[in-house]
């Protein structure tokens, strides 16, 4: 297995992990926040709410007026 | 004091009402999405679409606008496993980038960054990021 594919499945395997706790918050299994709570939780700061919408603002220039051709 | 009045309508009639605005954000997005994917990627009409959203959003929030939902409780335990899962990512993306995003070990906008180049993939990325824009909105 190549340094790229343990790369891609990590990255994978977070989000996995994020898909599942998430499920296991809203079914009752684990007592923990759902995602939409998490980031309910950080928006309820001023701070955190800023430092939210300046990321989403960041990710959408950044892949959609940013990005170029892999390099060869 | 007069009670509030209960809202009356079927259960069906106020879940489509809840609904109706998200519905019109979807369906805003995806005309925005159709207009703006074709704009290519590194050009200058491409960053004022995105700070000309940015602007609006700015709008939007100086303005109170979406109402927002109940905030979220901050419970140490309960916000754990987040904070967790978010400095894990963190982590492996600034290790990735700090040595130098190679082939071997890619940053995320290493590997998703080209796909965003074709005009399909353009208009879902400009659909997801706004609809993702409106719900952060709303928290």
């Amino acid at each position: 297995m190549t340094g790229r594919a343990v790369t891609i499945t990590v990255y994978v395997l977070i989000l996995a992990t994020v898909a599942a706790l998430d499920l296991a918050a809203r079914r009752g299994w684990l007592p923990i926040l759902t995602f939409s709570g998490a980031v309910a939780t950080v928006a309820r700061f001023p701070l955190g709410r800023a430092a939210l919408l300046l990321l989403w603002w960041w990710l959408g220039w950044h892949f959609l007026a940013r990005s170029g051709p892999a390099p060869l | 004091m007069e009670e509030p009045l209960a809202d009356q309508r079927p259960a069906g009639l106020r879940e489509l009402a809840r609904a109706r605005p998200r519905l019109a954000v979807a369906v805003a997005a995806a005309a925005f999405a159709l207009i703006a994917a074709p704009i290519p990627s590194l050009t200058w009409p491409a960053t004022a679409v995105t700070l000309g959203v940015g602007t609006v959003v700015l709008f939007l929030v100086a303005s109170g606008r979406p109402g927002r939902t109940v905030p979220g409780d901050v419970t140490g335990r309960r916000f754990l496993p987040w904070l967790v899962i978010a400095a894990a990512f963190a982590l492996l993306e600034l290790a990735a980038l700090f040595t130098g995003s190679g082939p071997d070990f890619p940053t995320v906008s290493a590997l998703l960054g080209p796909v965003f180049t074709d005009t399909g993939p353009r208009v879902v990325g400009y659909f997801c990021w706004l609809c993702t824009g409106y719900w952060l909105l709303k928290r």
